[in-house]
Order: C-alpha cells, then structure tokens, then sequence
C-alpha cells in the first residue's frame, strides 16, 4: 500500500472513533471529506456536521433478529414519541429532506404532545418532556436549546433513508398538527460561537 | 496504625503466625494445633476461670461454662492446658479435682490474636517505636544502644531474606498470600533509620553496627521491590487492584478531587451513547402513546408551567415526591393492591407505579416500594391480578 | 443490490452475497449490542475466514475485535487509534463522568478484589456502588444524578438488581469493550493514583518505564 493509501486509511480511521467516541462532530467546512461519514451542513453553511453511515444490511436494525440488544435507552417509548413531535414540529417542507428543517419551539411540542394524548397537559407531562428532549440532544438526534426553549433536529436524522421519510411523512400527518412557533428573538448569525468547537 | 493486610484472612495464614510464634516456645516438634477454632476454645476455658474466682474450676464445672462447645473437645484442650502448665491443680495433692489458670497464656493469646490480625507489623512498628524510645534515654549506655541496632538488623534480615526467598522460589498465589510482608514498608524504615540516626549521633564509634543496620535496611527494601514486581508481572489485566488494601481505595475515593479521580481514565476512550430510533419504533411508540393516553388524577400544581424548568431534574424530584405523597395521602405507609384498585384501569395503575418505583429508586427520595410474595386475585377488579406489597416513607 | 458504502464496498464487494450478510451481521452485532456475543452464535465470528474479514471493516473505522472469556466477541477501540488520539489531547467524557465512574470502579472492583472475592481478570463485577459510596465525594447530588444517568446511557455502568438500599450500580457491558492492553492501563493507574508510593506502584512504574512517548500520528493531514 503506498504510503498516501495508509495515511487516508489512519485518517478515517481516527475521524470515525472520534465520531464513535463522541457522537457526530461539528467541523470547519475545509475539513477534507472521511470516508463513510455523511457531512450535513449546519443550517448557516458555517459549518458541517460529520455522521456515521452503514451498508445497509448493518447496523441497530440487524440486532433484534440477532437477539442481542443494544444499551437499553431511558423511558424508550417516551423518547421517540418526543423525537415523533419534534419531527412534526421541525420538518415543515416535507417535500424536502428533514435536515436541516427548522426551528421549532416548546410550546409547539407540548401541543402536540397534549394532542397526541388526547387531553389537556398534565402537571407530569413537562418533566417527562424535557427528559426526553434532554436525551435526544444528548444523542444528536435532536438540537435542544433549553435556554430559549426551542429545538431543532439533530445531524444524525441525515442517514434517514427516502423510505424512511415517507414513514415518517404518513406519521406526521396522524399527529395534531403544531401551533405557529413563535421563536424569541435572537442575534442574526451565530456561526462565530460555533468556532470554538472547530479544533481539536 | 498500618492497614490490616490479612484481609483475605486465610485460616492457614493464621495459623502460620500462630505456628512460628509458638515455635520459639514449643518443647517439639509436631504438637502444634491444626485448627484455629481450638484457640477460641483455649479462650472460652480460660474466659470461665476469670469468672469462677478464686475457687477455681473443676473439669467437668469448666465443660459446663464452656457449653457452647462440645463437651470432649473442651476435656481435651483442658488436658493440653493442663500439660502445658497453664493450669494447674488448685493444690497440688492426688486427690485435688480444682484447678486454677495462670494470667500469662491468657496475655499471650491476646498478643497472637492482635499478631494474626496484623500480621505482626503494628507490632513491630511498637517495638521500633520503644528501641527508639530507649537509645534516646539520657543514661542509656553505648552497648545499649549497639544491642538495639543489633536486634533491628536481625528483624530486618530475617523480613527481608523471608521476603527474597517466597519471591525466588513460591507461586504468585503464594507471594500473594504474603504480601503483607511487602507492606507499609516505608514506615518501617523510616523508623528504623530515626534510631540509626540517633544511635550513630550519641555513639560514632558504633558506625559498624550501624553500616550492618543500613544493608539489612538496604536488603529489605529491594525484597520489597522484587516481590511487588514480580506480583505485577503475573496479576494480568486487573488483578493486581488486589494487592492494594481495601483502606488505600478508600482513602482514595474519600479524599480525591474529581480531577484526580478522572484522570484514571486518562488515555482510556469510551463509546458515546449511540441509540437507535428507527422511524417504525417512533411509529409504534406514537401509537402505544395514543392508547394509553386515559386521564390520571394529577396533584394540583402551585405555579403556571409555562416556562421551561429551571432545573429538569429537581422539577421530576419534585414530581415524584407529590405523586408519592398523593399516593400515602399522610399515612406512613400504602398497600399496593388499593393503590392499584384506585388507579381503576391496569396502564393508569402501571404508570402510578412505575412513577412510586421511580421514587424508591429516587437517591434523593426517601420512600420505598417493598414487594411480598402474595398475589391479590379479584375477577371484579379493575385490575384483576395484583401483586400484594406496600409503599411507605422511609429515614435514609 | 446494495447502494455503495465509500468506506468499505472495497472489502465487501468481493464476498459472495451470503458471506457478505454474514460479515454485516457480526460486524453490527460486535459494534452496537450491548453485551459481547457469542462466537457459536454468528457465522462470520465462528468461521475464521469471515472473522478475519469482520476484523477488516472494524480496523477501517478505528476499532478491533475483543475476545471476551474466551467464547464471546465484541470490539473496542484499536490500541494504536486510541494511542493516537489521547496524544492530541482527545477526551469526550466530561471530568464528573470520568470521576463517576472510577468510584463505581473502585467500589465494585478494586475493593472486592482486595477482599479476594472478584474471580476472572476482567472488569466485570456483581458487587453493587451504593448511592451513599457514590455520596462520599465532593460532587454534588444533582451534578452525580445526571452524571449516572449519562453513564448509565452509554452503557458505562449499570443498574444492580439488588435494590434492598436504594439504587445501586455495577459496571456497564461497555467496561468489556476494554482490549487487554487497555483493561491492564486501568488497572495501573487506578493503583497510581490511590497509592503512587506504594511497591506496587513503583513495580507499575517500573515495568512501563518513564512515562510512553507517543508519537502524535495523523492529526498533520
């Protein structure tokens, strides 16, 4: 092998237990591509996010035939239900991919969650609510800003296959259908607080 | 005080300190007890002479206060202690059946079960402590202080060849079960060297002597180093946490920063939390979620929920404290089956127990859910099955 | 048909179809079960061939198969990637977490094997970190709750089933993902930092010699 074959082999390989270490990462568009790893651009361009992708035939949906679970998630049933409500909320161009989609807010979610219930909002309701939404930030599945309360979908929902979409297209529509969001207001571009996270 | 080091305190350990402590007072060879129960036994005959006074005990009266143990077993050993002198005839004619027991095996007992626990260093570290205490005396006398150099070059002779030979010649498990000979060695040479300090100081002329000290000293501490090295070769991947007493883990979790716990794991990398969430399982979730959607008595809330929490955590606390106390309702303590009977459908009586097995499970909640193994059987019940057991407040 | 992976078709496309599902299903099923499988269980871990091939993809990404009691298979991250990334400075876990988890270490681990009752030479442990261990540090109460939810997540520790004094954690199947070389390294510096003067630590010390130059690899690219 020469010798700039092993150098892209060390390179990957370092970017994909970075990745697999601590989930998707947030890099400088100049970053030459890794093989394998999916890159969706942030909503402003400034930056990408670098996604882990299988052939298909592997990945989480071979384990259940094997019998070999993954790591149990907290309250699983709660979580993509809140994942379900964020998609609804954040995907509005349904025609279109679902990342980078839009910013949705928590009074959005809850709405759709007490409709989803189907009865008013329950003292309980939120606790279990922003666990979930915790969570799912927590995996990069979904960007949860719990200062302005408002949330966007995460870098990981790239590897959402068509298929996949058209599912989640036909569960959108047996949701209740989201409020407008009223977003607080915020400084126009945000991409320098972003920098910081560019080196390692 | 060094920590205790026989942890895995094997009865052969035991008895080899017990074994090479009474050699030095043993007339032969082969009659050496085999068991360390037979020491509880010695305790428990000489215990019921303490009480008997000055009347003494006659051996049947002895089998009587010793009950607990079997009545041979307790003519033997007296016969042993009688051999041995320890106890003696009240007064010494044929026809005497009283006996009475000297204090010195009763002292000698307490130092070997004092030994056997430490396996003889603390000990040692008392008598470094009194040849220090003694060389310092202001008319202590030139050979006093050579014979204290000298008698500390023999210990640490004896430690160190004791130490060098296990390591050259026994198996790991063996050096293992002496480890403690490796132990809390700095203490000791630390003390070892202040009286060869003040030994050397008040007497030059005993340099020689004092050179002697310094190599047994020497010799020890590279036993020590072998040892520990060789148990580091042959404990694998994390056996050799073992060799560590249980105090030296301790102190370290109690008195650790986080920083100097985290960095433990300094060059390790671990896997982030990667779930799956598959749009079919968002699907099914969606749809359980609509199903199980029935109404639940919620505690009334104080405030208006309509900003986020400001601490998630301490708002699910909170939560679970009000679900737990709407349940007990004052009472100290609930019986499940009426809690789920209230809850009139089984998902509602779930979700209510699933939230009481979150406050018992809650490390900042005092209450807990305690399941026997009765089941209540009630075909006109909203619940039909019910395992029996209770909910209650507890003090942690 | 198979859309096309940039990473690994050029392993795959030369398996047969069967052997290609073989390879995928170990592949998944050592990198994302939670717990090692077994070797009997999946045909690309039994047969050598497809095994090797397994071992293949795991290396493209940075990992490598970790043989567990001699009967089960999972990966971990491959010693020279890891080796690499630590000299850039590369630590995802937070200090809390990190600090978490070596005290469930310590109690559930270290502790028993100086009592002398863990048997086997791994990680692995029955003995249950209550709460009131874990409270014994300067980490406040919410900021440890968080932390053992986020550890318990990743699979780092896990809930014990013996709940008698409240909850009560136990070392995660991720502790198993650990290649030897890695399990040795927590081992020793757990015993350098709770007792660097110790024999012990100075035989550590002795044996992995001053401090290991790791040469930084990759980061110039």
């Amino acid at each position: 092998m020469s010798t700039e074959a092993v150098e892209r082999r060390l390179y990957n390989a370092l970017w994909w237990a970075k990745v697999q270490s601590a989930g998707p990462l947030e890099v400088d568009p100049d970053t030459p591509a890794v093989a394998g790893l999916t890159r969706a651009a942030s909503p402003d361009g400034s930056t990408v996010w670098l996604v882990p992708t299988l052939p298909s035939g592997a990945g989480h949906s071979v384990l259940e035939e094997l019998g070999a679970p993954p790591v149990a998630v907290e309250q699983p049933n709660e979580t993509a239900r809140l994942l379900a409500i964020c998609v609804t909320c954040c995907w509005t161009d349904r025609s279109a991919p679902a990342w980078p989609g839009v910013t949705g807010t928590l009074a959005q979610i809850r709405s759709v969650y007490a409709g989803m219930r189907g009865r008013p909002e329950q003292s309980s309701d939120l606790t279990l609510i922003i666990g979930s939404l915790r969570r799912l930030h927590a995996t990069h599945w979904i960007r949860w800003d719990e200062k302005t309360a408002e949330v966007r979908l995460g870098p990981r929902v790239v590897t959402w296959t068509a298929t996949d979409l058209s599912t989640l297209r036909d569960l959108c529509r047996h949701l209740p259908e989201p409020p407008p969001a009223e977003l607080s207001t915020r400084p126009e571009p945000e991409s320098d607080e972003r920098q910081e996270v560019l080196d390692d | 005080m060094d920590a205790t080091l026989l942890d895995a305190e094997a009865e052969a350990a035991v008895l080899r300190v017990y074994r090479q402590v009474f050699a030095v007072l043993a007339r032969e060879a082969g009659a050496m007890i085999v068991d360390p129960d037979l020491l509880d036994v010695d305790q428990a005959i000489l215990d019921a002479f303490a009480e008997a006074g000055s009347d003494g005990l006659t051996v049947e009266q002895a089998t009587l206060a010793c009950r607990a143990y079997p009545h041979d077993m307790i003519v033997r050993r007296f016969e042993v202690l009688r051999q041995y002198g320890a106890i003696t005839k009240l007064v010494d004619r044929p026809n005497e059946l009283r006996h009475r027991a000297a204090f010195a095996p009763y002292v000698m007992l307490m130092f070997l079960r004092r030994m056997s626990v430490q396996g003889g260093q603390a000990e040692l570290h008392q008598l470094l402590t009194l040849e220090a205490h003694s060389v310092s005396d202001p008319h202590a006398t030139a050979d006093e202080g050579k014979a204290s150099i000298g008698r500390m070059t023999k210990v640490f002779r004896l430690l160190g060849n004791e130490l060098a030979i296990l390591v050259s010649t026994s198996t790991t498990a063996q050096l293992r079960e002496n480890a403690q000979l490796a132990w809390g060695n700095e203490r000791l040479i630390e003390q070892a060297e202040k009286v060869h300090r003040i030994v050397l100081e008040r007497w030059p002329e005993l340099h020689r002597d004092c050179t002697s000290l310094r190599m047994a000293l020497a010799a020890y501490a590279d036993a020590v180093q072998l040892a520990a090295g060789r148990l580091v070769e042959r404990a694998g991947t994390t056996r050799a946490l073992g060799l560590l007493p249980i105090e030296t883990w301790l102190t370290f979790t109690r008195s650790s920063e986080p920083d100097a716990l985290a960095a433990v794991l300094d060059g390790l990398l671990f896997d982030a939390a990667a779930p799956d969430f598959s749009p079919q399982t968002m699907v099914e979730a969606v749809e359980t979620g609509r199903r199980s959607g029935s109404a639940r008595m919620a505690p009334p809330r104080p405030t208006a929920d309509a900003d986020a929490p400001e601490s998630a955590a301490a708002t699910d606390r909170e939560d679970l404290r009000a679900e737990a106390e709407r349940v007990l309702a004052g009472r100290p303590e609930v019986d499940i089956v009426e809690v789920v009977d209230q809850a009139g459908d089984w998902i509602t009586a779930r979700r209510v127990l699933a939230e009481l097995t979150a406050a018992h499970l809650h490390d900042e909640l005092d209450y807990e859910l305690v399941w026997s193994d009765g089941m209540r059987i009630d075909p006109t019940a909203g619940t039909p099955w019910a395992t029996e057991g209770i909910f209650r407040r507890v003090a942690r | 048909m198979t859309e096309q992976h940039a990473l690994f078709d050029s392993l795959l496309q030369d398996l047969s179809d069967r052997a290609r599902d073989e390879v995928l299903a170990a592949f998944s099923a050592v990198q994302y079960a939670a717990h090692p499988v077994a070797e009997v269980q999946l045909a690309g871990l039994r047969d050598v061939t497809l095994r090797r091939q397994v071992q293949r993809m795991l290396k493209l990404i940075g990992r490598t198969l970790v043989h567990v009691d001699g009967t089960h298979w999972t990966a971990g991250y491959d010693d020279d990637i890891a080796a690499s990334l630590v000299a850039q400075g590369w630590q995802p876990l937070s200090v809390i977490d990190r600090a978490v988890l070596v005290l469930v270490l310590v109690h559930s681990v270290a502790i028993p094997r100086s009592e002398g009752i863990l048997t086997g030479d791994s990680w692995k442990s029955a003995r249950p970190t209550t709460v009131d261990e874990l409270r014994t540090t300067r980490i406040s109460g919410e900021e440890r709750r968080l932390s053992l939810q986020r550890l318990r997540a990743a699979g780092l520790i896990q809930l014990s089933g013996d709940h008698s004094s409240g909850p009560s954690y136990i070392p995660g199947p991720q502790l198993q993902r650990l290649t030897p070389a890695a399990r040795r390294r927590l081992q020793d510096q757990l015993i350098l930092a709770a007792a660097p003067a110790s024999p012990i630590a100075e035989a550590i010390r002795a044996r992995t010699g001053s401090p290991v130059a790791v040469a930084a690899v990759g980061d110039e690219t």
